[in-house]
């Protein structure tokens, strides 16, 4: 078994599909937080098979549109001062705009900055580059933190003097209370992202279940998984229950990854963080440890302090919310597309307004 | 997978063997995948599509 086609037969697919369309009769909204789960469900067409009464909602599951705008123009204000810096970063963070300026444009301007696939080749430019100073410009939720940690934690191990990382990273389980309790949606369900949960455990999501009374499915990438995950769902809606289940048990257990969770509690602690359309969201972020901080880029440099205003064309804030479809912003494939992104949804690879402009608006979108 | 050869770290993970399929992220492998498990997934879904009686 290869463990990718298996889960993308087409006839098990509409198989599934049509089982939801036999058992749902509910008027409901059922929100998925994660980029990859926003591009399966455009790619393959999904929101346009499920019936009418099932509202899909794309939330915020890309971690690069949640950071704040104010952030970008930190990193940017940063590399503009400091001449002797490598930036190291992710490829979706390069073209974000800021208020001004997006990495990309920095980097034209004359800035080092690298694009790294693991922040471990953050670690390579410093140990290759000696007499410069590599800052890792890090964002993601916890599939990615324990990469960063790891990172970090082997930087200090090394004894290494010229790096030291500058981490913007958030947590899923307290954006989906905020969602909850910010009662502007009337959420009935949650599709849960299978890689942020194969690290933190589905019993994450166990407050939803007691305190909020709202299932909750953990589904995986392939279409096969995402339409499995949205029949369990629409059958514990259907029989009103709300229990935490996960479809995506070959990678997906209730503990997590012990070695992960460890190795972020190593490095990190919770504070609170600012998220791009949602404002201050309370004990949602991490920032390194006090042990950590020679290789905290904010505690090591003189890091502008910055506004957290969002810039007033670009919509993303509601789209990350899923109050709006990137089809309702007056800007979406007209001024704002992937070649001239005005905001992050368009820019990241994970981005709802990315995945609309690439698969097509589906026509149940709102 | 298809060819495509990368390196990752296996420090998030216990007792991974040549053979196996692992979750990659960012140059570390998250998770193993379970083979038992996915058999029984599709399992599952089988049962589901052909209205045979089986826990979901």
């Amino acid at each position: 078994m290869k463990f990718i086609d298996e889960f993308r037969q087409k006839e098990s697919s509409q198989g599934l599909l049509k089982k939801i369309r036999d058992i749902s009769t509910k008027k409901v909204n059922i929100m998925e937080i994660c980029g990859t789960h926003t591009h399966t469900i455009s790619k393959y067409g999904i929101r346009d098979t499920l019936p009418s009464n099932i509202r899909l909602i794309s939330g915020p599951g890309c971690p690069v549109c949640v950071t704040a705008s104010g952030d970008i123009d930190k990193i940017i204000a940063f590399i503009k001062d400091e001449k002797n810096v490598i930036i190291a970063t992710f490829g979706d963070m390069m073209r974000v705009p800021g208020t001004v300026s997006s990495l990309q444009e920095q980097k034209a301007d004359g800035s080092d900055i690298r694009v790294v696939y693991s922040p471990l080749g953050s670690l390579d430019i410093a140990a290759a580059n000696p007499t410069k100073e590599v800052v890792l410009f890090a964002v993601g939720f916890e599939t990615t933190i324990p990469t960063v940690a790891a990172t970090i934690y082997l930087a200090k191990e090394r004894k290494m003097k010229n790096f030291s990382a500058f981490t913007l990273h958030k947590l899923t389980p307290p954006a989906m209370k905020a969602l909850m309790d910010s009662g502007e949606l009337n959420l009935h369900g949650f599709l849960c992202p299978g890689h942020v949960t194969a690290v933190i455990g589905a019993h994450a999501y166990k407050f939803l279940s007691d305190d909020y009374n709202t299932p909750c499915v953990v589904a995986g990438f392939e279409p096969l998984d995402a339409i499995h995950g949205l029949f369990i769902l629409t059958k514990q809606l259907e029989e009103g229950n709300a229990e935490i289940i996960i479809q995506y048990k070959r990678v997906v257990t209730w503990e997590g990854n012990k070695k992960a969770q460890q190795m972020m509690e190593q490095v990190f602690e919770k504070c609170d963080s600012v998220w791009r359309g949602f404002g201050k969201i309370p004990m949602s972020g991490l920032r390194m440890r006090d042990e950590y901080s020679d290789y905290n880029a904010e505690c090591k440099f003189e890091m502008p302090a910055i506004d957290y205003e969002d810039p007033g064309a670009c919509t993303c804030g509601n789209v990350l919310k899923g109050l709006s479809s990137p089809n309702q912003c007056p800007f979406f494939s007209t001024a704002c597309t992937p070649e001239t992104p005005l905001g992050p949804c368009m820019v990241s690879s994970e981005g709802t307004c990315a995945a609309y402009y690439k698969y097509g608006v589906p026509t149940t979108a709102i | 997978m298809a060819g495509t050869t990368k390196d990752a770290s296996l420090m998030f993970t216990d007792n991974v063997t040549i053979g196996d399929y692992v979750i990659i992220h960012a140059g570390f492998a998250i998770q193993k995948v379970n083979e038992k498990e996915a058999q029984e997934t599709l399992r599952i879904i089988n049962d589901l599509i052909n209205d045979k009686p089986s826990n979901i």
